[in-house]
């Protein structure tokens, strides 16, 4: 076999004849550069495209809206936008005089767990893509999906959808299991933007970033690749490609921290924002107590299916941020919630009851709950934890790895959203990130001026 | 007790990273600062101050938090001096951690792992472990915790997580 090279279009890519046409001519002059290319696609088109993932999902719904399908049919149903993109994609390069041929994810060879929805890849066999390629024909494989593995008793795997960046995954993958000398993302704008060119009109294209600044920047809200597809690079050592599917600009080349030109390893890579989000602050003022209240506010969050993050410790205090579709129940949770502490240094009384209470009006079980605490006064120590919500807030993210070892980058953020009277509602940072709780209406312009601030601007 | 930098890795990695936790690690010798900053009046220049202080002394500051009366932050123990100076020039009230561990705990989606922050409580009061601070991201939760204690609960993570000593 020649240097195998992975190329995935998504939905866009894929969504027209004239589309898929010059996504074939990216094939095609792979081709000719002496590259035996593996197409990777996704479903036709975006939502409310009659094929794509989202449409067949809402065919399968509609038959019964009482009750969900259960998540194999669903799998079975989602899978069809793949195959039909592939046939026709496969069909586009015969037409351009290419031999092609095109393969399910099961035919492809992927094996996956079997969480419908969310599976992941467990092994790739890939001796049909392999044969196909040696028989001179392009494998055209579906993404996003693959099979579960043959029983010990015979009865083959069921079909599996991989869940979010699904065809970025297999993508990947296959070029981990071909041994690929690259992997090529093809999307509608020219590579990994410094920003989010709708937001910011300056933004530059990056030539080159590491797998880590990808998939930071992915999963802080920018839409490129999916961080599943970039760790699996990352893993195998497969360098990416993120470029145009309808221009010639050479795109963005992820690789390994290693492989990055020493210049770029301290910079700033981008500023993203992501998520809608309620953050919530309780002022627990006993210091020794605080960490057993924590807890329980944790595990109660744990039991009703929040998520919390940006989690901020002060010695007398606990705040968190959590989605704000789970503000209500988190919300609901935590009014006129009792905790009760009993420790051995107690002395005046044999325990500290915690009763959480937030602002007027949104205290309705502690108004209930308060008055019936009074006849224990006496013997138990009662406590008002006051809470207090900020409803609207959204992360906007400074990318910047090495950022603990260069001084002066939150002091750039700070002065730069400071004096523009954005106030910073707080801050976490990662080995890649600084994230910044900021007011939703102030994001966009939170995200220009960091962009430009931090010398990103084009 | 200085500790060298450990971590620990997920024992079944499949084609695909684990779908929990998949890695711990451990970082010795850093600091921890609380600076108190009272009352509101320019509350953000001062500590737009106290941050620019840092970056023209070239000291890197992270795990960065606002409270309501104050500023807390890490920076690498060895240059507990130097940021001492700083606060003590800037006239601010301030309280110092010294011999403290980030544990650093890896997964490929942490905001998909609903429980996770009771479950790496439950690891770290078992291990005795108070916590001093903690941040998180998608892929990371960081715990920064007495040195001392950094073995013990990277231990009890890695059984928590069904972690094995990472090689190399």
């Amino acid at each position: 076999m020649a240097k195998v090279l992975v190329q995935k279009f998504g939905g866009t890519s894929v969504d027209s004849d004239a589309h898929r046409r010059l996504a074939a001519r990216k094939v095609i002059a792979a081709k000719k550069a002496g590259y035996d290319p593996v197409v990777v696609v996704s479903a036709i088109g975006r939502k409310g495209a009659p094929y794509a993932t989202d449409t067949l999902r809402g065919e399968l719904i509609q038959i019964d809206p009482a009750s969900m399908p259960t998540e194999r049919e669903m799998d079975m149903m989602m899978a069809c936008g793949e195959i039909i993109s592939t046939a026709v994609m496969a069909t586009t390069l015969q037409s351009m005089g290419y031999p092609a041929v095109a393969l399910s994810g099961g035919q492809a060879g992927i094996i996956t767990d079997d969480k419908y929805g969310d599976a992941r890849i467990l092994a790739i066999h890939p001796h049909t893509v392999q044969k196909a390629i040696e028989r001179g024909q392009i494998p055209v494989v579906c993404g996003f999906q693959g099979v579960t593995a043959t029983s010990p008793d015979g009865e083959h795997g069921g079909v599996t959808t991989l869940g979010r960046g699904g065809s970025d995954t297999t993508g990947s993958a296959l070029g981990a299991a071909l041994n690929a000398v690259g992997v090529e993302i093809y999307t509608d704008v020219d590579g990994v933007k410094t920003a989010d060119p709708s937001m910011v009109s300056n933004t530059r294209t990056l030539d080159v970033c590491s797998y880590e600044e990808v998939a930071e920047m992915a999963h802080l809200g920018a839409k490129i690749v999916h961080p599943r597809a970039a760790e699996i690079a990352m893993d195998y050592g497969i360098p990416l490609w993120v470029k145009s599917t309808f221009s010639d600009h050479p795109g963005t080349r992820i690789v390994a921290e290693v492989d990055v030109p020493e210049e770029f390893r301290q910079r700033v890579t981008g500023v993203t924002h992501t998520g809608k989000i309620a953050f919530i602050r309780l002022e627990i003022e006993n210091e020794q107590h605080k960490s057993y209240v924590e807890q329980e506010v944790y595990r109660l969050m744990a039991r009703a299916g929040v998520d919390i993050f940006l989690v901020s410790y002060s010695p007398t205090a606990l705040s968190f941020a959590v989605n704000r579709t789970d503000y209500q129940i988190a919300r609901d949770i935590l009014d006129g919630m009792i905790v009760p502490v009993i420790t051995e240094q107690e002395t005046d009384h044999t325990a500290t009851f915690y009763i959480f209470k937030f602002s007027e009006g949104m205290d309705l079980a502690y108004s209930a709950q308060r008055p019936l605490l009074k006849p224990v006064e006496n013997f138990i120590r009662v406590v008002d934890v006051p809470g207090t919500v900020f409803e609207n807030g959204t992360m906007v993210s400074v990318v910047a790895g090495r950022h603990r070892e260069v001084p002066g980058i939150m002091s750039a953020i700070y002065e730069t959203l400071n004096g523009a009277g954005i106030r910073i509602l707080q801050v976490a940072d990662s080995d890649m990130s600084i994230s910044l709780l900021v007011a939703e209406s102030e994001a966009a312009r939170a995200v220009r001026l960091l962009h430009d601030s931090l010398g990103l601007e084009e | 007790m200085t500790i060298a930098a450990q971590s620990a890795i997920a024992k079944h990695v499949s084609f695909e990273r684990e779908r929990g936790v998949y890695q711990v690690v451990v970082t010795p010798s850093l600091a921890h600062v609380h600076v108190m900053i009272p009352g509101e009046a320019n509350r953000n220049e001062r500590i737009q101050r106290i941050f620019e202080c840092f970056a023209q002394a070239g000291l890197p500051i992270f795990f960065i938090k606002l409270h309501r009366l104050a500023i807390s932050f890490a920076l690498e123990g060895s240059r507990i001096d130097q940021a001492e100076k700083i606060l003590q020039q800037l006239d601010l009230v301030f309280k110092l951690r010294q011999n403290l561990a980030l544990i650093t705990i890896r997964a490929s989606s942490m905001r998909d792992l609903t429980g996770i922050m009771v479950t790496i409580a439950d690891a770290l009061q078992a291990a005795n472990a108070r916590l001093y601070g903690l941040s998180d991201s998608h892929t990371s939760v960081l715990c920064l915790i007495a040195g001392d204690r950094a073995i013990a609960a990277l231990n009890q993570l890695k059984k928590t997580f069904e972690l094995e000593d990472e090689r190399g």
